[in-house]
């Protein structure tokens, strides 16, 4: 294929600002899906992913373009590219694969920190950015205000192409811009090949597709290709392009994008981020930029039922097929019994995994709160990573403890800089900068604990500041900080799964605010039950759920036994949802209280 | 079988719906009552076939429900309880209770259904409070309630009940003791005391699902029960079912035989029966109950088979309601098991939290268990 036709390019824009609608429109313009097949967010393809309107799942698709006043159709090849602080290396990985980036920005909303993030990686990658300034159809847009932020930024505001998605409006040019801005591909198709993996599915029938683009060489069915970061050989039995759905290649060329199917048996064989090379001739180096997705943040998934502890294992390891950032072990707590340790890229990550769990494999789970991995140092002088609150040592053997940190950047109007940094204070964040962006834009980095984070920084963020701060963060290590476990007792036994490690100028408040919030969490049972929080020996709240005083159906029904009998295997469907702990009926979400404290 | 038998008899019409009511009842019109005399007079004759061919079928009750079975004409409604009398095999003796709405009746309708038979009547007073009588969507005052029970017992009625209700929106634990006093110093044989129970698709329940609905918290609802039982049993009567009271001897033979897990014969639309080991519903709609009928059908909406291990949990379920219990002997003699050992995990559990008491002989809630009975119910709900 004609190097000089292709265009590579993905569309970066914050959540809600309109990129799933801009792929759609695009896809319909070029004919690429007729209106009938048309479905909202096709792109996007999970039910999950539809139901949340955020995109997890890159997906690469080919349109083929016919600019005005030309006969022969250029291939854009659009990249889509997740949108969550939680898959920032996917981006990066995706960003790799074009030349050029379409920088959505919503008209009313103005540019925020996830999508600058994102910007500043694509232009690490060299790439060719236009400015598009959508949703300029809405009573409230400024797009004066929006080309402002974008000169503050670096970008030429003049180049920047005023669109509507949902209307259609400025769509043509946007494609005209992606041929004329947006520089070819280069790469040597006479060198040994090298496919840069930029996604990868698992399919029942054709095992780990890759997708991936073409660098160097060519890449063809029957050619035999090596992965660089395994040195795992495979045969390519298929090669796809989509339009959007997959339709066979015989080969694919420098610059092109498409997926490679080689009978790969496991997911893991096609890293995100790895380089497929040619088997009997293989390039020197890799292309730059693999690293392997590290978990940041762990929980405790259990059955409710414990006979469901193979299923949920089965069902980890299917999801695991298709997520390469899932890792899972088996542990057991002594509350919950037989269940899984399991790390996620984030705390959204990990959502996704325990609902895909419940709704597609008809799990019922029990998730304890997520935790971090705090780096303890005995002082034998050995050094234990712990990722499960419970297995935290005695503090007499611990010399030292350290927790993961972030470096936040936070993107405010000026009038709400007093409260973030309020907020960031509050959150034992450390002040690192702060920048005017433009008079009324202001960027706030702080370091900040990854737990505090986690637990609700996001939405007090967004309730400190009427939801118009946004939030970027990565990781930036361990530092050494005072930590304690803190012990839930119920009924006087500790339930280990409901330990948590808080920082000890805090317990106190932290404990008493548990204990409230697993008061409102835990039904009244037929008998008083006391909820204590615990450092060591020590006692530090209680509160007490009163002791059940009327549950009984006193109404006349006419005979209507059926009915009665309902209401009963109603309460005692409840009752199975709950999880037995000593006498103690605790329902799920008292698991995750520990999240939903203010 | 030594149980008893009933039937049933649901009158679909009210006057007005009361705000918290769900059960299956219709607005009032001479069309309507036409079909629904027409339609009930198949169903009987149906019926009658089917009971003639069952050889020492005898009935212990009959129980005209409703709706507001008063809302009918003193002839129609005394007409209707003579043909149920003569088509089906009553017991000498047996309790032939009307259900009755203060307001709804005077004391020569009531005389006309004591002359057809009735010997027993149910009155809806639900409350003593007029305030509390508007706020349930009530046709009548308490002053109407004085009347109606003076007119029952000219009307030559010696086994009156009154139902009551608690836990009401607003209502205090005094208003509640005022109205258990009331109800008290009128002297009813028989007091059924229930806690409001809100329905969906009720205005309480679309008030309540708004938050507009000011309930008793679960320890006043708790306490009212408590005050209901110490009143009652005070004055004389027997607290012999969760939420039913009464003087000696006149225990409800109708409402036992559904706790005792007995059948009976349920007529008229929605009704729900219990015979020869099916239960059934009729459907809710007269209309489509009377066009069934018409055909010859039985105007059942389902039916189906009661297994064994059902029938087993609904007489512990249900007996668990009355004070004295199941009768392990009669347990034993109606399925051949010990309910002990066919329970014995729950029961053990149960007693462990003194909930229950389980004897040779029968088998009861405590005093503790009796206002957290459903907790005890789910024990004996096997899947």
């Amino acid at each position: 294929m004609d190097r000089s036709r292709i265009r590579n390019f993905c569309i970066i824009a914050h959540i809600d600002h309109g990129k799933s609608t801009l792929a759609d429109r695009l896809l319909e313009l070029t004919g690429t899906v007729s209106p009938r097949e048309m479905t909202s967010q096709l792109l996007d393809q999970m039910e999950l992913e539809r139901e949340r309107g955020i995109t997890i799942k890159l997906t690469a698709v080919r349109l083929a373009y016919t600019p005005p006043g030309e006969s022969e159709p250029y291939v854009l090849n659009l990249i889509d590219t997740p949108g969550h602080v939680d898959f920032s290396y996917e981006v990066s990985r995706s960003l790799a694969a074009c030349e050029g980036a379409l920088l959505v920005v919503d008209a009313s909303q103005g540019i925020e920190a996830q999508t600058l993030a994102n910007l500043y990686l694509a232009l690490e990658h060299d790439l060719e950015i236009i400015p598009v300034i959508n949703k300029i159809d809405l009573p409230s847009a400024d797009p004066e205000g929006v080309k402002r932020q974008l000169e503050e930024i670096g970008l030429d505001p003049s180049e920047a192409i005023l669109a509507s998605a949902k209307t259609g409006y400025g769509c043509d040019r946007i494609l005209q811009a992606v041929v004329e801005r947006i520089p070819p591909p280069g790469g040597d198709p006479g060198a040994p090949l090298r496919a840069l993996i930029f996604d990868s599915h698992f399919d029942p029938y054709k095992g780990a597709v890759a997708y991936v683009r073409v660098v160097d060489g060519t890449v063809r069915v029957g050619s035999k290709i090596k992965m660089m970061s395994t040195g795992a050989t495979y045969e390519v039995t298929e090669l796809g392009v989509f339009r959007p759905h997959m339709v066979p290649a015989s080969e694919l060329g420098p610059g092109e994008v498409g997926c490679v199917i080689a009978q790969m048996k496991n997911i893991k064989d096609t890293r995100v981020g790895d380089t497929i090379t040619d088997a009997e001739r293989p390039a020197d180096r890799p292309l730059p930029g693999y690293r392997k997705a590290v978990p940041m943040v762990f929980c405790g998934l259990y059955p409710v039922d414990s006979d469901q502890y193979p299923d949920l294992r089965d069902a980890l390891e299917k999801l695991q097929l298709n997520d390469a950032s899932l890792v899972f072990e088996p542990e057991t707590s002594t509350a919950l019994g037989f269940g899984f340790r399991c790390g996620f890229l984030g705390l959204l990550h990990m959502e996704i995994v325990q609902e895909r769990l419940e709704r597609e494999f008809g799990l019922n789970l029990i998730t304890t709160a997520p935790s971090v991995v705090y780096r303890v140092t005995r002082t034998d002088g050995s050094v234990q990573l712990i990722d499960n609150p419970s297995k935290y040592p005695e503090p007499s053997v611990i010399r030292q403890v350290e927790e993961p940190y972030v470096r936040a950047s936070i993107l405010v109007p000026e009038e709400f800089v007093g409260a973030v940094m309020e907020l960031c204070q509050d959150k034992r964040g450390e002040f690192k900068n702060m920048e005017y962006l433009t008079p009324q834009r202001v960027r706030i980095e702080y370091d900040l604990p990854l737990a505090e984070i986690l637990l609700d920084f996001f939405d007090k963020l967004k309730s400190r500041t009427k939801g118009y701060a946004s939030l970027d963060y990565e990781p930036i290590g361990h530092r050494a900080t005072d930590l304690v476990k803190m012990d839930i007792l119920l009924n006087g036994e500790p339930v280990d799964a409901l330990s948590c490690i808080v920082y000890r100028d805090k317990a106190y408040e932290r404990g008493r605010q548990l204990t409230e919030r697993l008061k409102e969490v835990i039904p009244r049972q037929l008998f008083e039950v006391p909820i204590q929080a615990a450092i060591g020996n020590k006692v530090i709240a209680r509160e007490t759920v009163k002791a059940l005083r009327k549950d009984v159906l006193a109404k006349c029904y006419g005979g209507d036994v059926t009915r009665k009998r309902k209401l009963l295997e109603k309460q005692k469907e409840g009752k199975k949802r709950m999880k037995q702990l000593g006498k103690v009926e605790v329902p799920q979400e008292a698991f995750m209280a520990v999240l939903s404290i203010d | 079988m030594t149980e008893r038998r009933g039937v049933y008899v649901h009158v679909p019409f009210c006057v007005r719906k009361c705000y918290y009511c769900d059960f299956n009842s219709y607005s009032l019109d001479r069309a309507a009552v036409e079909a629904y005399l027409e339609g009930i007079e198949r169903e009987i004759r149906l019926y009658e076939r089917i009971v003639a061919s069952e050889v020492g079928a005898a009935f212990d009750s009959l129980y005209i429900g409703g709706g507001t079975p008063t809302c009918l004409s003193g002839k129609d409604l005394a007409g209707l309880v003579r043909r149920l009398l003569s088509a089906f095999p009553f017991k000498p003796g047996a309790e032939v209770t009307c259900e009755a709405n203060p307001g709804s009746s005077n004391a020569d309708k009531f005389a006309a259904i004591r002359a057809a038979g009735v010997n027993r009547l149910s009155l809806g007073v639900q409350s003593l409070d007029d305030a509390l009588l508007l706020l349930l969507g009530r046709q009548h005052t308490a002053e109407d309630v004085y009347e109606s029970y003076r007119a029952a017992r000219q009307g030559g009625f010696d086994n009156v009940n009154l139902d009551l209700m608690f836990a009401l929106p607003g209502q205090t634990a005094r208003q509640w003791e005022e109205s258990l006093a009331a109800a008290v110093a009128l002297r009813p044989e028989h007091l059924s005391c229930y806690s409001l129970i809100i329905e969906e698709g009720t205005p309480f329940g679309d008030a309540h699902q708004r938050g507009r609905l000011s309930l008793p918290d679960e320890d006043e609802e708790a306490s009212m029960y408590q005050q209901a039982i110490d009143t009652l049993v005070q004055a004389g009567y027997e607290h012999y079912e969760i939420s039913n009271f009464a003087l000696p001897g006149k225990r409800s033979v109708h409402n036992l035989i559904y706790w005792e897990n007995g059948e009976w014969l349920g007529l008229g639309p929605g009704a729900h029966g219990y015979w020869n080991g099916r239960r059934y519903a009729n459907v809710r709609g007269p209309a489509e109950w009377a066009a069934r009928l018409e055909r010859g059908e039985l105007p059942y909406e389902w039916t189906r088979e009661v297994g064994r291990d059902e029938a087993m949990d609904d007489t512990m379920i249900f007996g668990l309601r009355l004070l004295e219990g199941v009768s392990v002997p009669s347990f034993a003699r109606r399925f051949g098991a010990d309910p002990r050992e066919v329970y014995r995990e729950g029961v053990q559990r149960l007693t462990a939290l003194g909930l229950l008491e389980a004897g040779p002989d029968r088998i009861r809630l405590t005093r503790k268990g009796l206002p957290v009975a459903n907790r005890v119910f789910v024990e004996f709900l096997r899947a």
